[in-house]
């Protein structure tokens, strides 16, 4: 890498941790994530985006080292058997089971019995793991270790193009596991049914996960990494099984990766609005919090705003369906109420397949 | 369900033939809604009325399609990637699509099992297609289950059933007459102004008279 680019990540590296530490930065940071949307722009097959991650990271390099100026990128690479690792899930996959270029689908059925929750018990959830996955995701952990293994390289081609790999790999609570795996709708039941059950084999399952995150931090020296929330959302749970299932586990994989020098992205999806006071026990100018459109940022900002870094949130269907200037419009106003300091500009959750090029531009180039 | 503000159509003249009815179905996964909605548009189909369904769970209905556009009912699944970014994209593309391919008297969405009202009005508020005469949104509750959902979704099941137009409490086939009464309770505490009424899926003149309320021409909500 030559003394320059070095230069221009360093800047842009600045940039980002500043907004982290709640300080103002010389401009709002732009740190997207867009995986499916590279593959259409590129003419790349899905099918091929999806499931051979060399060429999953060099599309993604190449479409969004055109679309303007990034600070950094959410994700370096992508394969779809990633869903699969955290949702314990059967996928539909393009070019296998959907049309080449259709998009990718989880495929919620029981996979999981309410005979594992004794299983993992029995077994320690590493074992119980890694035997669900030879027995009913097969081929899921051989995917995975061919995508881990490509991440160094696909790490070292973002930086050459002087683009800083901000949360790379993603982390998340047992809920989210046990929720995929079981199907929502049985395992809303299962907390009403057998509620003990469930949480001791959470409890069981969070040192695995705590450990594993920190390994990998470790391993591939990561400035941050995404720990998710979809199902576990405000939106969905009621406040005492929120309190009791979803939130101390977040607070324990926030204390890993703090105590490893990560940055925890709380990649948190659909509306937590409710529980956006609770965050205020994680520690103060470490963490980001990224929305996706539903939970309330203005709102999150008044909460928030001087205790936790916001990103977020231009709304995906803003991005398939509205206009360069809607979209102009609206990151001003997150520039400005949200930010300046202590909010990184992005995309809510990911810019979706068919975004239009011109309206993924109009919001990088909004922070200029 | 309050209409969506429709806002890229306001721009176009209102050129149609048939005025279009838009009918959209919320309730928890596994609350019957596919049941009840296949029911229904085989009983609207079977009145003449040109009808589309629209449903984003994923591989509910796939086995079906062919029996389903052999009644004359054309099925059209959204297939999101992501539990939560890209439905409201895919709903709004698929409706101005099949708007203009098969130009329906009837569209009925069936949402996902962890959609709200609120949710489907707000992605509808870009769709660009011809108006509707009228929209109506339906919350379907179990009543076999919801002592259990009520207690662990408060939040959503409240979400689905405050602000639709009627409440629907499914299963009344299997479910008993305490629980049955219990979801009513449920729904009138929660939604007092919505029309309540109980029906089973397999009872044809219930479904019947279903199809009658909602096929009646120039409603508006």
């Amino acid at each position: 890498m030559d003394a320059a680019t070095q230069r221009l990540l360093e800047e842009k590296e600045r940039r980002i941790r500043d907004a982290v530490a709640l300080k103002t930065p010389d401009r709002v940071p732009i740190v997207p994530l867009g995986d499916a949307f590279t593959a259409r722009q590129a003419g790349v097959k899905v099918s091929d985006f999806c499931t051979d991650p060399q060429i999953a990271y060099r599309t993604m390099i190449e479409v969004f080292s055109g679309l303007g100026e990034l600070d950094g990128i959410q994700h370096a690479n992508y394969n779809v058997h990633l869903l699969s690792t955290i949702w314990l899930s059967r996928l539909k996959i393009p070019g296998r089971d959907l049309g080449e270029n259709d998009a990718w689908q989880v495929e919620e059925i029981e996979l999981m019995t309410p005979e594992d929750y004794d299983a993992i018990l029995d077994e320690g959830f590493g074992p119980w793991l890694e035997r669900y996955f030879a027995e009913r995701l097969p081929g899921t952990a051989e995917a995975f270790a061919a995508f881990v293994a490509t991440l160094p390289d696909a790490f070292a081609a973002w930086r050459e193009k002087g683009i800083v790999v901000f949360s790379p790999v993603l982390a998340t609570v047992p809920y989210e596991y046990f929720c995929g795996g079981r199907s929502m709708q049985q395992f809303m039941l299962d907390m009403h049914r057998r509620p003990d059950k469930v949480q001791a084999a959470m409890d069981a399952a969070l040192p695995f996960l705590k450990e594993q995150m920190r390994q990998v931090i470790r391993g591939l020296s990561l400035m941050g990494l995404w720990i998710g929330g979809w199902r576990t959302a405000s939106e969905f749970l009621s406040p005492r099984l929120w309190e009791r299932f979803v939130f101390p586990y977040y607070k324990e994989l926030v204390d890993v990766a703090i105590e490893e020098g990560a940055i925890p992205v709380l990649h948190f999806d659909a509306d937590w609005t409710r529980d956006l006071e609770r965050l205020l026990e994680l520690p103060k100018g470490k963490c980001v919090l990224s929305l996706d459109g539903k939970t309330d940022i203005f709102k999150a900002k008044e909460i928030l705003g001087d205790h936790m870094c916001i990103m977020g949130d231009v709304p995906p269907r803003m991005l398939s369906l509205g206009t360069p200037a809607e979209v102009t419009a609206y990151c001003k106003r997150l520039i400005n109420e949200v930010g300046p300091g202590g909010f990184i500009l992005a995309q809510g959750c990911c810019i979706p397949p068919d975004a239009k090029y011109e309206n993924v531009k109009a919001m990088i180039d909004s922070v200029q | 369900m309050t209409p969506a503000p429709l806002r890229r159509s306001a721009n176009r003249a209102p050129q149609w033939p048939d005025p279009m009815d838009l009918l959209s179905f919320s309730g928890f996964l596994g609350s019957g809604k596919t049941t009840l909605i296949l029911a229904l548009a085989k009983e609207l189909a079977a009145r003449g009325h040109r009808t589309a369904f629209i449903v984003n769970e994923v591989g509910e209905v796939g086995v079906d399609q062919r029996i389903l556009r052999d009644d004359g009912l054309e099925v059209y699944e959204i297939t999101s990637g992501c539990i939560c970014c890209q439905m409201g994209v895919d709903l709004v593309k698929t409706m101005e699509a099949l708007v203009r391919e098969e130009r329906p008297q009837n569209i009925i969405i069936e949402a996902s099992g962890v959609a709200t009202p609120d949710g489907i009005a707000d992605s509808l508020s870009y769709y660009g297609g011809p108006p509707f005469a009228s929209t109506r949104s339906i919350g379907v509750l179990d009543p076999t289950r919801l002592e259990a959902l009520i207690e662990v979704m408060t939040p959503l099941i409240e979400s689905q059933i405050a602000g639709v137009d009627e409440i629907i409490v499914t299963k009344t086939d299997l479910a008993t007459g305490a629980e049955v009464a219990q979801a009513r309770s449920v729904a009138e505490r929660l939604n007092p102004k919505a029309a309540l009424r109980t029906l089973s899926a397999t009872d044809p003149v219930a479904l019947a008279d279903l199809a009658r309320s909602l096929a009646k021409p120039g409603r508006t909500s």
